[in-house]
């Protein structure tokens, strides 16, 4: 009876607690999820303005489509987004796991010096870049071809620090010297040791990549000026002001637009989940 | 080390010939050939917002059709915004562009001081001659203090008060006293009389903030000394704090939801806006409200708040810029487009010889069965002509900044004025 009891009076501080703990987890997952409900109730009315605002479905979705097909190439903007985002992020990984491995492994004359380099060179904004770099691409004959939002950022700097500190963790050198006696020239290794131990590390690389570069906005529109070119930021901006108030489309194709981001997150969640928890024991 | 500097000067140095290669092979000659109507074109043209439905309803016209069979439109068009970032991030690197470009009155200061855009004044385009039927104070407002005409006006905002009729009457309030004040502090009064009643007279101060200074497109500067004369300014700066001390407004941000709900469910009685804003009010933000009226501005104060202008970027190859040059001219000069544009999107012409055309006297249902249209050529008419400096763009940053600093509190009147004067002065210097 008094194990009864004495289980019985510990049952409403448990209970309090787990409750606590979930509200606060539901209000947090509240506030992350709920933007992404509602760009995609908003995809379903026509007029998005409203006070106050739409909670809950609309009528409008076969209108919105019609709207957003008729009034930009959609599919052609998507799989132009796609494309370059998928370019952009095979070849970061590629080059700046390259980058990071060297850095991490090896020792070379001005390696301290060439890495001070490329991480002040991460000091400098964006923005700051663009007239000169517009410039650049026009000189290089890269005007309006996806090259401009590909190449000059395959080995970027954030790329190659993030790929630097992940690889000093998690290659040990003994491996690498285990695989040079089994035969494996520097070449070899990368496809035998450091790509596969680098998974985490170029999935969390991969998807910032993935996401920055599929929301480039002022680059594609600066470099990609063709309508039939554009990319799908770029192409959804055009709907942007609207006379007869008709958001409908571009709420419709912002929410399209987001899947593939949330796909990525998906696929890669687990790996990434995984890195941020080891950096955390290790840290 | 000393290989890494050896490195960077020998990248610097490749930078530099690859930019100046740039530079001379995108300057084209100043001699511009003539226009050919028997040669095929195609002109590029850069937009926002909704001025690609308008112009191609002109292009797809007979008459466009008949005097310009040889010419097809290509569009690119984005949000205002983006628009206005890409068209600055290319006139800046002196680099390619559309061969005529929009942009918003907001931005023709900062093309002024950036350059890029070609002078219009000059031959061959001769655009002070070709513009003399459009409204002067558009065509001022592109001017330089230098005389340079930096684009044309293809259409422009003037400022009318818009009121709804059956929620001033619920208040007691005679719409003729809207119609008939002398100033701001008989609509100030108006205004409390409506709070009296519970009725919320303006969406925010921001939205008037402008109108004392005619819509803040030139006029910064007096003898080279900016915000003169100071009353002007400090009577903007009054007003906006009078309209938020007095608890008038709603605090609603422009374009919010509440914002754009607020003129078809109440909430607003008052507002200040361009011609266009009536139409967005009948077309689609209020549709089924029949009691929006429209009335000058308090003392028939002319305002203008927005406008349309097109121009041609000096890197435009030399044989596109005849044609541009052609295109402009009709958009500008055409009766046929100047209406076209004004029947699709609700943009109030800028050539003034459409302001007696027949659909300009008629009675708009709409708006109580007035002849409203007629207020609008009446303001656009009486603007002051203001020409545009090289710093304006720089004066109304500053300037934006004192008008929040005094809606929310932070800043007095006086302090506003003077932190905005001294801020603009360093800058310039």
């Amino acid at each position: 009876m008094n194990k009864v009891q004495s289980k019985g009076s510990g049952r409403p501080g448990t209970f309090l607690l787990g409750l606590g703990r979930y509200g606060g987890l539901g209000i947090f997952a509240f506030l992350f999820v709920f933007p992404f409900y509602y760009v995609f109730v908003l995809a379903t009315h026509r007029v998005p303005f409203a006070n106050p605002p739409h909670l809950f479905f609309g009528p409008s979705v076969a209108e919105n489509f019609d709207a957003l097909f008729r009034q930009i190439p959609f599919l052609q903007s998507f799989g132009n987004s796609l494309g370059i985002a998928v370019l952009a992020t095979a070849s970061v990984i590629f080059f700046c796991t390259l980058g990071g491995f060297a850095f991490a492994k090896y020792d070379f004359k001005g390696k301290e010096a060439l890495l001070v380099f490329v991480v002040m060179t991460m000091a400098i904004p964006p923005f700051l870049n663009i007239i000169p770099f517009f410039r650049m691409m026009v000189a290089f004959g890269w005007y309006q071809t996806w090259l401009p939002l590909i190449v000059p950022g395959m080995a970027n700097a954030f790329g190659i620090f993030l790929m630097k500190q992940f690889l000093e963790e998690s290659i040990p050198g003994e491996l690498m010297d285990a695989a040079r006696i089994d035969g494996l020239n520097e070449f070899q290794l990368l496809p035998a040791v450091v790509f596969p131990l680098a998974k985490p590390g170029i999935a969390i690389l991969g998807t910032l990549t993935f996401v920055g570069s599929w929301n480039n906005f002022l680059g594609a529109l600066v470099m990609l000026p063709d309508p039939r070119n554009s990319t799908l930021p770029v192409s959804l901006s055009s709907l942007f002001v609207r006379s007869d108030g008709n958001y409908g489309g571009l709420m419709l194709g912002t929410a399209l637009s987001i899947l593939p981001l949330v796909v990525i997150f998906i696929f890669f969640s687990k790996k990434i989940i995984a890195n941020l928890a080891a950096g955390a024991v290790k840290g | 080390m000393k290989r890494i500097l050896v490195f960077l000067l020998v990248l610097g140095a490749a930078l530099a010939t690859l930019v100046s290669c740039g530079q001379q092979a995108g300057a084209a000659g100043d001699s511009i050939a003539a226009y050919d109507p028997a040669q095929s074109y195609t002109v590029s043209i850069g937009l926002y917002g909704d001025l690609e439905a308008a112009y191609k309803e002109v292009f797809a016209s007979a008459d466009f059709k008949a005097k310009f069979p040889n010419i097809t439109i290509e569009y690119q068009t984005s949000d205002f915004g983006g628009h206005h970032n890409r068209l600055t991030t290319v006139l800046a690197a002196n680099e390619a562009t559309n061969d005529i470009e929009a942009l918003e009155v907001g931005y023709i200061a900062q093309f002024v001081a950036g350059g890029g855009l070609s002078n219009l004044a000059a031959a061959p385009f001769n655009g002070v001659s070709v513009g003399s039927g459009l409204v002067s104070f558009a065509m001022a407002n592109a001017t330089t203090t230098e005389g340079a005409l930096v684009a044309m006006p293809v259409d422009i905002a003037p400022a009318v008060m818009f009121y709804r009729e059956d929620l001033v009457r619920a208040a007691g309030v005679d719409p003729r006293e809207i119609e008939n004040a002398r100033n701001w502090d008989d609509i100030l009064a108006i205004s409390e009389r409506l709070k009296a009643a519970g009725q919320i007279a303006f969406p925010h101060p921001n939205d008037v903030a402008m109108v004392p200074l005619s819509g803040g497109k030139g006029g910064w500067f007096v003898n080279n000394q900016p915000l003169e004369p100071k009353a002007k300014f400090m009577g903007a700066l009054e007003l906006v704090k009078e309209i938020r001390d007095r608890g008038v407004d709603a605090d609603y941000g422009a374009w919010s939801g509440p914002w754009v709900e607020g003129f078809a469910n109440g909430d607003v009685a008052l507002m200040v806006n361009g011609a266009w804003f009536g139409g967005a009010l009948r077309t689609w933000m209020a549709p089924d409200i029949t009691d929006w009226r429209i009335t000058y501005l308090p003392g028939k104060a002319p305002a203008a708040l927005g406008g349309t202008y097109l121009g041609i970027p000096e890197q435009v190859p030399a044989d596109k810029k005849a044609v541009a040059w052609e295109i402009i001219k009709y958009l500008t000069t055409s009766e046929n487009a100047q209406l076209t544009v004004f029947r699709t999107i609700d943009a109030y012409p800028a050539l003034v010889s459409t302001y007696t055309n027949p659909v300009m006297n008629e009675n708009v249902p709409y708006f109580g069965n007035k002849p409203v249209r007629q207020i609008f050529a009446d303001v656009a008419q009486s603007m002051p002509n203001e020409q545009v400096s090289e710093y304006d763009a720089t004066a109304l940053a500053i300037w934006g900044n004192a008008v929040t600093g005094v809606i929310t509190g932070e800043l007095g009147v006086e302090e506003a004025y003077n932190e905005a004067r001294s801020q603009i002065i360093a800058t310039i210097q």
